[in-house]
């Protein structure tokens, strides 16, 4: 089984990608035009994931990228971003509309004057840079100014004629009331006067994850990002579930916030898929991890069809044995692991079609 | 614990050249200098070059970056304690719990293996260090073989945490105006 063929002009793909921490879900619209929502970069690789796998296909593919997105701005979800798209010099770039607020982007600039790298600020920082340089060159402000992600925002529609099917993806997600509260997590993140520089490791805000539904012909997905279920009215996933946006259910469906239980909101499955959805988790390696064993059995019992991108533990890397003696006894985990990848092709215009998923590099069905 | 050593390297002040010297070495390092381990902080003060070529092995250009130049201490009444590192990490706390921390470390040897999570003990970071154990505190960890002044080896593991400099307000007001230039120029504002 090869990667590298290239889907038909008519066929909606959803490739998630994800090495055991971080993710990338990299998606064809139709008429080789692509969207890439999120980033990782499998370690010891030139590019990010999407871009390799683009390359793999052919370099018209990457200029078909229209659209960047980041869902929310943590290093698991943002790595390699920038690097995407300065490859993709078509591409607009998205994200969440509480990023776009000066608080945050007083941090991003206070970050970059100080120690980078694994934070997922200093990539944004990067990107700023791309945005600035866009403008230096004189490219149309399309492609300079973000499109700022909120609930029940449209970030792109494609109806042009001689289209045979309709391309349109939504923002489901932050909400009014989740964007206040992250931009209140955010002003607790800021260095004060005389505190000592330090990279910014706090993982909140979850909240103000970008939530998107991509429909493309009769086929839709529901991408849950990182979002969780706090069970307030007007957050998380309880604020989605209460718009309409969501007229007609997802077959295919990124498991939110790497099968947590705390992202995990019953009603979604009855209201906003279709029964035994194409579902697909990306894990998440830390101390614990996620998805831990109790999760992997709850999503079972939502879907026949789970996925997930790679195994929860990665293997150490092997030193030599001088090293080895001394870390025998040490409590630790390696956070990355072989990239996985979950591609999911499916016409979207025979309505008779089934959905193909192909699994590469480790990626398994749970 | 096993990995006492002079107080002078552990106690995570920056290295000076008139304290620590690079042994001369027959290995080029020919990488730039953000690749090399003991970069960012260590390396300040230290040349770059240098001869001690019987004791390491010839390896080829390529791999420079994996041996890192051994470190020399040279004590007040003269005495030489050799640190020939063999492995070494850039890490990044992200969680204290109580006596220990957990940290994400970054393999400056082998920049191709993946970053990993690590528990440290509290005990293994210099008294003076462990004020700056908090969330986001970067430090290096470094496995090597220490040559003492009566020429005794032994294999230490040595955990020295950055100072890095306060925030000033100035910064903090520059980097105000900076985002604001930023938000008119894209942002349309």
């Amino acid at each position: 089984m090869t990667r590298a063929t290239v889907p038909e002009f008519d066929e909606f793909e959803v490739s998630v990608f994800g090495p055991g921490r971080g993710e990338c879900i990299l998606v064809h619209l139709g008429y080789n035009e692509w969207c890439m929502i999120d980033s990782c970069v499998e370690r010891g690789k030139s590019f990010p994931a999407a871009v390799e796998y683009l390359k793999e296909l052919g370099q018209a593919t990457l200029d078909g990228v229209l659209l960047v997105l980041a869902t929310h701005w943590h290093d698991d979800h943002i790595g390699g971003i920038s690097a995407s798209l300065r490859e993709f010099t078509n591409a607009q770039f998205a994200c969440s509309s509480a990023l776009g607020q000066q608080q945050f982007l007083t941090l991003v600039q206070l970050q970059m004057k100080s120690l980078q790298g694994n934070t997922g600020v200093d990539e944004f920082g990067e990107i700023l840079k791309i945005l600035q340089e866009r403008k230096l060159r004189g490219i149309h402000r399309t492609q300079v100014t973000p499109v700022w992600a909120i609930q029940d925002r449209q970030i792109l529609h494609r109806n042009q004629s001689g289209r045979t099917f309709q391309t349109t993806i939504t923002a489901l997600s932050p909400s009014d009331v989740t964007v206040k509260l992250a931009l209140n997590k955010i002003a607790n993140l800021m260095p004060q006067q005389d505190q000592l520089q330090r990279r910014i490791t706090n993982r909140p805000p979850n909240e103000a994850s970008v939530v998107l539904l991509i429909e493309v012909g009769n086929r839709r997905a529901l991408l849950g990002a990182d979002l969780e279920h706090s069970g307030h009215a007007g957050e998380g996933w309880i604020a989605i579930l209460n718009s309409s946006q969501c007229v007609q259910p997802a077959q295919i469906f990124k498991v939110a916030h790497h099968g947590s239980s705390n992202a995990d909101c019953p009603d979604v499955w009855q209201k906003l898929l279709d029964p035994n959805p194409i579902a697909v988790l990306t894990p998440f390696t830390s101390g614990k991890g996620l998805p831990q064993d109790n999760d992997i059995t709850r999503l079972k019992s939502r879907t026949l069809n789970l996925y997930c991108t790679a195994q929860l533990k990665a293997k150490l890397p092997k030193r030599d044995h001088v090293v080895e003696k001394k870390l025998k006894d040490r409590k630790r985990f390696a956070v990355e692991g072989k990239l996985g990848h979950v591609r999911i092709r499916w016409s979207a215009t025979d309505a008779a079609a089934v959905p193909r998923v192909e699994l590469f590099n480790g990626a398994f069905r749970a | 614990m096993e990995n006492a050593l002079p107080d002078t390297y552990l106690t995570g002040q920056p290295l000076k050249a008139d304290t620590f010297l690079q042994m001369q070495s027959s290995v080029k390092m020919s990488v730039p200098e953000a690749n090399l381990p003991f970069s960012n902080g260590i390396n300040e003060g230290l040349s770059e070059t240098a001869a001690d070529s019987q004791k390491l092995p010839q390896k080829p250009d390529y791999l420079d970056y994996l041996v890192p130049p051994p470190i020399v201490k040279i004590d007040r009444i003269g005495s030489v304690s050799i640190l020939r590192p063999r492995q070494q990490w850039e890490g990044t706390v992200v969680e204290c719990q109580g006596g220990s921390f957990v940290a994400r470390v970054n393999d400056r040897t082998n920049p191709s293996n993946s970053d990993e999570l690590v528990t440290f003990e509290i005990e293994e970071v210099s008294p003076e260090d462990r004020q700056l154990v908090q969330p986001g505190a970067t430090f290096y960890w470094t496995i090597g073989v220490e040559q003492s002044p009566a020429r005794s080896i032994r294999n230490v593991e040595i955990v020295n945490f950055r100072r890095l400099p306060h925030w000033s307000a100035s910064s903090v007001r520059e980097a105000e105006q900076e985002a604001r230039s930023i938000a008119q120029v894209l942002f349309l504002e």
